[in-house]
């Protein structure tokens, strides 16, 4: 963060604020491209799980954190995803002979299953948006819910497709790098796949929420009377942002099914829906980085403290989770942007409303320019605004 | 045109015109239904009977997003703005709808226009009252509009910043000859002031109509505005 630079001019000041930033992206993809090589099997599915529930993470809080819509059924277009491209995969497994080259089942046998994921799983969130968003803020909490119960019911009722709460036991995917196969155990080359096609969404998200459709978005979130004022059709508003959450959603469980050799119909359970909303919450709601760093966060949180104390875990875990949230409303992102804050201050004292503004430009967005106001107060007051505004939005 | 709340008559028979490069004042005791009525203006509220029409076109059926984009702009009583948006951003987003899509003024000079150059990174919940009107002022002439609808712009304004709302909207009008502008209002100099024509409203139905002077002499507003019932 350019914590030293001089005040840059209002027209120059989106470049110079974003060089760090990409700085900032690129070591993180790096990082992720290139260490789980060094890893075992195990480290690096722990990652690759990260990736995916953090992709779904980030699809839910565009519905969420960007439009303000509390969406309890995105866990039906992950079930889409996720089963489109188990059948698709199933299909092709059993009509490819066994001499077929892999040069062109890879390319088939990897690709088709993942259009067929996103596509059923897309196409569905975009049909149902129209319909959803009509029931106003709190019934779509409510019509979302039935339509995961909905989804759910169906697919426990057709056991001969979905294969029930057994599930499906797919093969592994068709990809090899080298001599090196995808394997049930290990995913190997699949984790590049994965790495490669969350960080384009992510970075196709990131430019769809900061340019017109983000402040069309967000501006919806918080006042629906001044954006129809402005020539804004709230209803298609909402709309796209459903539709768009539900593809990052369908790719989010494609890559599960892909990557993990089975999927059962658990994936369309409404409490599927709320992880997102908890791992959202957790890392900062309304954010890019939040989602992503709440979810991975939890995941290796879950996983070190499952070893830890194995019957209780989830006692520790949910209380990890209430401290963060109750002490930072903010979120984790909230929590790393606020010491960042505060050692700049320390180091800096005389510069801290421009660090304070440029590190937040740099990293978050949304709710991140709402906290710009309650930092201005300083400290524990201003956590406690932000926190007040965030219980009236809710 | 007419409207009723379970059977109150809030608009009962109102009639009126506004014309181009018009200003026009609204006013009324409190509960006339002049909020009533820039609301079914506007596009919030649907009337019971009657039409509304934009410039030539029946618009008595389109949502309010539609009005705005068609040229209709409006402010509110109780300033409508999204907290967490800073002020240039409430500009940007007014300049990616409506009728001039793209062409419209820059929003450094609007926000200078209105004085609000200096907190342009300022998130719209940080404001001050009069800085929020200010905003929702701006906000509107962003929009480029054919018709301005102003819901109180000057209540909880101090006499300094009223002065400046008078100075702005004298200088929209030497430079848009063609804006039509209707003017809720409860401060009579802010009312004297601007309005070519005033149309005063009574329980829902238009008391008396007229330049300024006349309406200022006429007997049944006085006794309105005394409190007696005519």
């Amino acid at each position: 963060m350019p914590v030293s630079k001089p005040t840059p001019a209002p027209a120059l000041r989106p470049r110079s604020r974003a060089r760090p930033e990409l700085l900032g992206v690129l070591l993180v993809v790096g990082l992720l491209a290139l260490v789980p090589w060094a890893l075992g099997p195990f480290e690096r599915g722990l990652l690759l799980r990260m990736l995916i529930w953090g992709l779904f993470a980030l699809s839910f809080d565009v519905v969420f954190g960007y439009a303000g819509l509390l969406s309890l059924g995105h866990s039906v277009y992950f079930g889409l995803g996720a089963y489109g491209a188990a059948w698709t995969l199933l299909a092709l497994h059993s009509s490819a002979s066994p001499g077929a080259g892999l040069g062109t089942g890879m390319a088939l046998g990897v690709v088709l299953p993942l259009l067929a994921g996103l596509g059923l799983g897309g196409l569905i969130a975009i049909g149902l948006a129209p319909l959803l968003v009509r029931t106003g803020r709190h019934g779509f909490i409510i019509a979302t819910a039935v339509t995961a119960l909905i989804a759910f019911t169906l697919a426990q009722s057709r056991r001969d497709l979905t294969g029930g709460d057994d599930g499906l036991t797919l093969p592994p995917l068709p990809l090899a790098l080298g001599g090196w196969r995808v394997g049930c155990a290990d995913p190997g080359p699949a984790y590049g796949l994965v790495l490669l096609l969350v960080a384009m969404t992510v970075a196709l998200y990131g430019a769809i929420v900061r340019g017109p459709v983000g402040l069309a978005l967000r501006l919806v979130r918080e006042n629906e009377r001044r954006a129809e004022a402005l020539g804004f059709d709230v209803l298609r508003v909402k709309a796209l942002a459903f539709a768009l959450g539900g593809a990052g959603a369908a790719l989010a469980g494609a890559l599960y099914a892909l990557t993990s050799c089975h999927v059962s119909t658990r994936v369309f359970h409404w409490l599927v829906s709320a992880d997102a909303l908890i791992w959202t919450l957790f890392g900062g709601a309304g954010t890019l980085v939040g989602p992503l760093l709440g979810t991975a966060v939890f995941l290796a949180l879950r996983e070190g403290l499952s070893g830890l104390w194995p019957p209780g875990y989830p006692i520790l875990v949910g209380l990890a989770l209430l401290l963060t949230v109750r002490a930072f409303p903010e979120g984790l992102l909230g929590l790393v942007l606020g010491l960042a804050r505060g050692a700049a201050r320390w180091a800096w004292p005389g510069r801290t409303g421009r660090t304070a503004r440029e590190a937040r430009n740099g990293m978050s967005d949304g709710d991140g320019t709402g906290e710009k106001r309650a930092a201005g107060r300083g400290g524990a007051q201003g956590v406690r605004r932000a926190a007040g505004r965030r219980q009236r939005r809710f | 045109m007419r409207k009723a709340f379970d059977g109150l008559r809030a608009v009962d028979n109102v009639d009126f015109e506004l014309r181009a490069g018009e200003v026009v004042a609204l006013i009324g005791p409190n509960g006339a239904g002049k909020t009533t009525l820039l609301n079914v203006l506007s596009g919030q509220l649907r009337p019971d009977a009657g039409r509304v029409v934009l410039a030539g076109r029946d618009v008595t059926r389109w949502p309010p997003h539609a009005r705005a984009r068609a040229g209709l702009a409006r402010t509110f009583q109780i300033p409508q703005l999204a907290p967490s948006l800073t002020v240039r951003e409430h500009v940007e987003a007014a300049r990616l709808r409506g009728r001039l899509r793209g062409r419209r003024p820059e929003p450094e000079g609007l926000l200078h226009a209105v004085g609000l150059g200096d907190k342009r990174d300022v998130p719209a919940g940080a404001l001050a009252h009069g800085d929020r009107r200010l905003l929702e002022l701006a906000l509107a002439l962003a929009l480029e509009p054919k018709a301005l609808l102003l819901d109180e712009p000057a209540a909880g304004l101090s006499p300094a910043e009223v002065e400046r709302f008078l100075q702005l909207v004298r200088g929209l009008r030497a430079e848009r000859d063609d804006l039509a502008i209707l003017l809720v209002e409860h401060d009579m100099d802010v009312v004297f002031e601007l309005a070519e024509r005033v149309v005063v409203l009574h329980r829902g139905r238009v008391l008396a109509e007229g330049p300024p002077p006349a309406i200022r002499e006429h007997p049944d507003v006085q006794a309105v505005y005394l409190g007696a019932r005519p």
